[in-house]
């Protein structure tokens, strides 16, 4: 493992903001309301302070994490910008507005990166050595959309905050072969992506200077296939990114909280026998 | 303007993505004395198939998707506000209830599977988001539908798909309906295990299969 990242959710920063959220004990926790729906309420939403909601427990995660896990790099993790805005708006008026009221969208997303930008901030007090930003409903837009409702947004977290010493990874697990461009627009050190592309189209889009993360499909594969599946489709990837000297292994997004412990063996086990050469 | 002109106008709104224009050209072809299926099949579906084309193609992105969407809905009210349920039902090339499984609340997918079905001609019932196994069985029952169309967009609602088919089954009612599921994580080979009978990875191809699925019904 080359890095350790702490637990994150998709809703805290809502919630934070002011959505409300359902907890169970099986389930992801999901938002359940929307709070912004027109110019107006795109016009009176406050920004949260950094200290408010559920934020500072993952801070507190990412400290001691930072504090106990020495022999690797640890990050925290985020939702980007425009997942953050698509979930204030909701995602299919969010979509809609960014044709249609384009002002509205960028209303919100400017208080949803100053929120971010102080979020990330407080991770690498923490001592993090990076952040993972999770920008997923970016995966919808259409390339030049993704530059002016995703990327420039991500841009201005990463000025804020990465240096040597603390990566941005900007992750985005969905179609995004024509969004490397955009993505790689934003200047973080590391892309990560899902199994929703082929690996090698994204990688041979990005210079060697950047870390790229990917692929295996956390469902199908790692959840609900058999240790020799996972086996095979692991070294499969890691065999056809020889030629890449940036590629890091990964799933392709968070994993099910009931994967089979197996199953991730298996997977680790493939690394190591494709570094050992078997 | 001709009946020609008007469905040549349907379908450049949706093509446009134009709600205003196709609300415009529906009351159009409504005072023109246009039968509402061939608004439909010669206008506002042609423009529907462009646009999930070019979506497929990668050149079209999801919010003009969304809005091409609209727009279609936007008509269809129009065009078939004054029409009985029975009517409706006689013209449609089958009926499908479609949500989005109990405890996802991802709709976005489902919504533009609901639109593309009702631009293929079928009429679809649809339950929204987070519906539960009994509610889905009810519904289908109560409106007799051909096809119950499902969607989960996480591994931890997938089950409630295995369910429907099995609450169907436990009320012997299982050869009464096809399922037809999708969603990011479910795959050809969930939906065999689970005992449905179809599979579609997009909207597009979950029209097709819907298709194959009412020959397959028509042939008994």
């Amino acid at each position: 493992m080359i890095g350790a990242m702490t637990g994150m959710d998709l809703t805290s920063e809502a919630q934070t903001f002011g959505c409300k959220v359902s907890f169970s004990d099986k389930e992801a926790p999901h938002v359940t309301d929307e709070i912004v729906f027109d110019r107006a309420s795109a016009e009176s939403l406050q920004v949260p302070s950094i200290q408010a909601g559920r934020g500072p427990v993952f801070v507190k995660a990412a400290e001691l994490a930072a504090q106990n896990i020495t022999d690797r790099p640890t990050f925290g993790g985020m939702l980007g910008p425009f997942s953050l805005a698509a979930v204030l708006m909701g995602i299919e008026r969010a979509l809609k507005a960014s044709i249609k009221d384009k002002q509205t969208v960028h209303i919100v997303l400017e208080k949803c990166t100053q929120y971010g930008i102080a979020y990330a901030k407080a991770f690498k007090e923490a001592g993090a050595n990076g952040v993972l930003l999770a920008e997923p409903t970016a995966g919808l837009l259409a390339p030049k959309q993704c530059d002016e409702f995703s990327s420039r947004y991500v841009k201005e977290i990463v000025d804020a905050v990465q240096d040597e010493g603390f990566f941005v990874v900007l992750h985005n697990c969905g179609q995004t072969v024509k969004l490397v461009n955009s993505m790689v627009s934003t200047g973080a050190k590391g892309y990560h992506f899902g199994n929703a592309v082929d690996m090698v189209d994204v990688i041979s889009q990005i210079p060697e200077d950047y870390l790229v993360f990917g692929n295996i499909d956390p469902a199908r594969v790692l959840n609900e296939g058999t240790t020799e599946l996972v086996k095979g489709t692991t070294k499969a990837l890691l065999g056809k990114m020889k030629p890449y000297r940036h590629f890091v292994l990964s799933s392709g997004c968070d994993l099910p909280p009931e994967i089979p412990i197996a199953n991730l063996e298996s997977f680790f086990e493939a690394l190591d026998e494709f570094n050992k050469g078997k | 303007m001709s009946q020609q002109e008007i469905l040549e106008k349907l379908k450049n709104a949706i093509e446009e993505t134009d709600s205003d224009l196709a609300a415009e050209a529906a009351g159009e072809a409504v005072i023109a004395g246009i039968d509402p299926l061939i608004a439909v099949n010669e206008g506002l579906s042609k423009g529907m198939t462009t646009i999930s084309d070019l979506f497929d193609e990668g050149e079209l992105f999801i919010p003009q998707l969304l809005l091409a969407a609209e727009a279609f809905e936007t008509a269809m009210v129009v065009l078939f506000g004054d029409m009985s349920d029975e009517a409706r039902s006689k013209a449609s090339q089958g009926k499908i209830l479609i949500h989005t499984v109990q405890g996802d609340i991802h709709d976005i997918g489902k919504n533009i599977v609901k639109t593309m079905l009702s631009a293929g001609g079928f009429e679809v019932i649809d339950l929204g988001r987070d519906v539960a196994v009994e509610e889905v069985v009810r519904q289908a029952k109560e409106n007799k539908v051909d096809i119950i169309a499902g969607s989960a967009l996480m591994t931890t609602t997938m089950p409630a798909q295995r369910d429907i088919v099995a609450v169907l089954k436990e009320e012997g009612i299982r050869d009464q309906f096809k399922c037809l599921f999708g969603g990011a994580p479910v795959s050809p080979e969930w939906v065999a295990k689970i005992g449905a009978d179809a599979y579609a990875e997009t909207a597009s191809g979950a029209v097709e299969q819907a298709k194959a699925l009412m020959a397959e019904i028509r042939r008994g």
